[in-house]
């Protein structure tokens, strides 16, 4: 199963009027189990695309099936939305019960889920995102650092069992280590669950290391979607349109202008040190 | 000059302190960068600088003024221009300039001279062509430059940026730390919080706070050359010193003042 995005268009309207299209004519393909990576300068439609997913954006023109259920249409958006969990910018805004423990069970209990199931998706989730369910279950969410309440509305969203978890910008204004963790929890969703990671990101050398396909928008249209080597070996392309590219992109392209042959697919430091491994041994 | 001498804060109801004896010496000029995870104390001590807070025990002076002084606030803050991390948050107005002249219009600066001023300032951070835009109209690098435009208006000698990036894109990113760099070079002092590690490459000095206390401070390559500590602060060194230090343990010999991925490949290179 898959998300097919096929033709999609769609366009804002203001005072009636139908604005200048956000997304032109996307179409292509997103993979269960694959982590897709979306980069795009701030208004090329990255977040437009992102609320299609889940049918909180719907048009006329083209279509998104999501396992074959068509967001656009009513019935079928229920099951999309047991389908596909949405963590959006700054998710810890949204926190809103009395304890940690009732803010999780928020998703589970509108799913009408008996108490018991409903208290074990809780813990689990809690677990998986690292909150210990003992230490944090009966605290508020507002006495937790900025971090803790993040990793607690994003296991509100697992707590629902997505099979494709939408996340934008989900590291934006954490420091080095949850940044970290965040990334190292899709990791883990992704090999032990076989959750479906599309993730919304700036950070060019996280995307190098996670995804497993990127996607470029620019102006609502898709400028490239292959494997983040494939992407990044086209820096000059993605530097004009704003995008910068992974620290190790720069050093391949530094070693370049510098008559060092390094192949413009390495973008991550791996890549990066066996490449250089390699070389040794030959020399 | 700014000048911590033992200072220790604690917001109300918090179990413990958010700046724990904490000295400090920024002399004219310097562009020192302060970092720190999430709690770190690293906007506490920024906010202190044009006295937004004011400590518990010990002293900040910049020029020598003492924050806690209430006559002497007007003076520090005229001096102190400080940047927050929302831009939708400093801008007042609904068009460019008007908002660069809205500091200097309060000071009750006469006309002439803050046309003067607001082109200047304008032109500093490069949006001249931009003085008669709607600012609804631009974006979050932009608007950060605009804020600054109006901050440069009151001609201050400090610039205190407290996450000023946090909230932009990376080109606006770029296009910030490059304003900010320029205006260094001019002779302002600049006081950078960040938890972006790649902006502080460039800077004279890096403060690393931890709990808050200084853990570590030093040029960026004399910090760099710390990974655990940096760790034990949460915090990871740019993905370029990462890669530095994993080749020289393959045996390559790189010196400490590889930062940037051009100074790498530079060195790199003759080895290969």
């Amino acid at each position: 199963m898959s998300i097919v995005i096929n033709h999609l268009t769609f366009a804002y309207t203001q005072g009636g009027k139908r604005l200048e299209p956000t997304l032109k004519d996307l179409s292509f393909t997103i993979e269960e189990g694959s982590f897709l990576g979306i980069i795009g300068h701030t208004g090329s439609g990255k977040s437009t695309f992102a609320k299609h997913l889940n049918g909180l954006l719907s048009s006329e023109k083209g279509t998104v099936l999501v396992d074959g259920h068509d967001v656009a249409i009513k019935y079928e958006r229920k099951i999309v939305r047991t389908l596909v969990g949405m963590v959006f910018q700054y998710p810890e805004y949204q926190l809103f019960a009395e304890t940690v423990f009732d803010d999780v069970a928020f998703g589970p209990r509108n799913m009408k889920l008996e108490e018991n199931e409903i208290k074990s998706r809780v813990t689990d989730a809690m677990r998986l995102v690292g909150l210990d369910p003992d230490r944090f279950s009966s605290r508020s969410p507002f006495d937790l650092s900025g971090g803790e309440r993040r990793r607690a509305a994003i296991a509100g969203v697992l707590a629902m069992h997505p099979k494709y978890l939408v996340l934008d910008e989900p590291m934006a204004g954490l420091d080095p280590l949850g940044r970290s963790e965040i990334l190292s929890l899709l990791e883990k969703l992704r090999t032990e669950s076989g959750c479906t990671i599309i993730m919304i990101s700036h950070s060019m050398d996280d995307i190098a290391k996670h995804a497993t396909k990127v996607l470029v928008l620019e102006q609502g249209t898709v400028f490239l979607y292959d494997t983040p080597q494939a992407v990044f070996s086209h820096a000059e392309a993605l530097q004009k349109i704003g995008l910068s590219v992974p620290s190790i992109t720069h050093i391949c392209i530094e070693m370049n202008r510098r008559g060092v042959d390094i192949p413009r697919t390495i973008c991550t430091e791996s890549a990066f040190m066996d490449w250089i491994r390699e070389g040794k041994q030959h020399a | 000059m700014i000048k911590f001498d033992n200072v220790t804060f604690q917001y109300e109801n918090a179990f413990s302190p958010a700046l724990s004896n904490v000295s400090l010496e920024i002399p004219d000029g310097e562009f020192v960068a302060i970092v720190g995870h999430n709690g770190s104390g690293k906007s506490t001590l920024a906010k202190h600088v044009n006295g937004l807070l004011l400590p518990v025990t010990g002293t900040v002076t910049v020029n020598g003024l003492d924050t806690r002084v209430e006559d002497n606030l007007l003076k520090i803050r005229q001096n102190v221009g400080m940047a927050f991390q929302n831009p939708d948050n400093q801008l007042v107005t609904t068009i460019v300039e008007e908002d660069v002249a809205f500091g200097p219009e309060n000071l009750g600066v006469a006309p002439s001279e803050i046309r003067a001023r607001v082109d200047e300032a304008l032109a500093d951070v490069g949006m001249s062509d931009y003085a008669e835009f709607a600012v609804h109209h631009l974006s979050g690098g932009q608007k950060q430059r605009i804020a600054i435009a109006g901050i440069l208006a009151l001609k201050p000698q400090i610039l205190v940026l407290d996450e000023a990036s946090a909230m932009l894109d990376p080109s606006g990113r770029a296009e910030l730390l490059s304003t900010v760099h320029k205006l260094h070079k001019q002779g302002m002092t600049v006081l950078m919080v960040t938890q972006y590690m790649e902006e502080t490459t460039g800077c004279d000095r890096i403060v690393v706070m931890n709990r808050g206390k200084i853990v570590l401070t030093g040029t960026p390559s004399e910090v760099f050359c710390h990974p655990d500590l940096l760790m034990e602060s949460n915090l990871v060194p740019p993905e370029v010193v990462t890669v530095r230090d994993s080749l020289k343990q393959l045996g390559f010999s790189l010196s400490d003042n590889v930062l940037t991925a051009g100074q790498l490949a530079e060195e790199l290179c003759p080895l290969l």
